[in-house]
């Protein structure tokens, strides 16, 4: 009984962990930013997806690097927030298997 | 799991100690007992067993000189703001780990949540920590990271303290368990009498409280080491 309690506070946390990844997620500028080199000139562009097409924004010929590492760590923490969320998932999977059991039992 | 969980704990602190901060603070909780393992080498074993709460209390927010925003910091590692709870208490949370950062309780009546301007972040108030861990505080080593942790027998004593105000049997069996253990090494390694010291500083009432529970667990030898 006494685990049981352990495991669903444990669930609790995961699950708001997980609610908090996908928040943080969502707070990520959208799309990613693509140089285009057109005729030996760059040209900047914001790539998102829309339902199923992947639409190109033109953003211009020049940027403030500001902006550009803004993108870069978008990208990043994009990923990584994305397989931290992955592990969270896989977490809360096991502990409400693991919770079914100790029910069965 | 526990690798990765070890891995990113390091990280953690050598991330805390670049930006000057981990010197103001005492980790504190489960993570204390991997630091207790060097301390007790040669004596006895320490379990491996610890949660997900990372736990660190601020002893003094005004001794903080440094402004380190630590979410931003730990951001780099995948950790992200979460609250927790009606008040709002921040944790920095990640599938590995959950950071939080608490204060002693000042008297009754106080708040409950304390802001860490210096930090960036807030801090939950809890009872006995003030007494229990500051009073006795020594600075060990994970891995090459010097740590602050409470002293071992400042750690037994707070648990014998809070056990019986656990709702949660697992948890209250835990506490008990760390707590002999510990009292257990220092009684190997002769230094109870830190224990004997510390208790002497304690009010009436903890003291009742401790050998209360001491009784109840049918720990009478150790009862007659500590009185």
């Amino acid at each position: 009984m006494a685990i049981k309690e352990l495991l669903k506070e444990e669930l609790g946390n995961s699950l708001r962990m997980e609610r908090d990844y996908r928040r943080a997620l969502g707070k990520l500028p959208r799309g990613c930013l693509i140089k285009k080199i057109i005729r030996g000139r760059a040209y900047y562009y914001l790539a998102y997806r829309e339902e199923s097409r992947v639409r190109f924004f033109y953003k211009g010929r020049k940027m403030e690097e500001r902006e550009i590492a803004k993108y870069r760590d978008a990208k990043r923490f994009r990923a990584q927030y994305r397989k931290l969320l992955s592990d969270v998932r896989k977490q809360i999977v096991f502990i409400r298997k693991a919770l079914r059991a100790k029910q069965a039992a | 799991m526990q690798n990765k969980q070890h891995e990113l704990c390091l990280n953690v602190l050598r991330k805390l100690e670049e930006a000057g901060v981990l010197q103001n603070l005492v980790l504190v909780g489960s993570w204390c007992l991997v630091l207790y393992r060097d301390y007790f080498r040669g004596v006895g074993a320490v379990p491996a067993v610890r949660t997900r709460d990372m736990d660190f209390l601020v002893p003094s927010a005004a001794a903080i000189r440094k402004t380190v925003d630590v979410p931003e910091l730990l951001k780099e590692l995948g950790f992200i703001t979460g609250f927790r709870g009606t008040q709002g208490v921040m944790m920095l949370e990640h599938p590995e780990l959950m950071i939080e950062f608490l204060v002693p309780e000042r008297g009754r009546g106080s708040e409950d949540l304390q802001d860490l301007p210096k930090l960036k972040m807030n801090a939950q108030a809890l009872r006995f920590m003030g007494i229990a861990l500051i009073m006795k505080t020594i600075r060990l080593h994970f891995e090459n990271v010097p740590v602050n942790a409470p002293h071992p027998a400042a750690f037994a004593l707070h648990k014998l303290l809070i056990a019986p105000r656990r709702t949660n049997m697992e948890k209250k069996r835990k506490d008990l368990d760390a707590a002999t253990l510990i009292l257990d090494l220092l009684n190997k390694k002769r230094e109870m009498q830190v224990v004997r010291d510390l208790l002497a500083k304690f009010t009436p009432t903890w003291k009742k409280r401790i050998i209360a529970t001491l009784h109840r667990e049918n720990l009478e030898a150790l009862i007659e080491l500590i009185a």
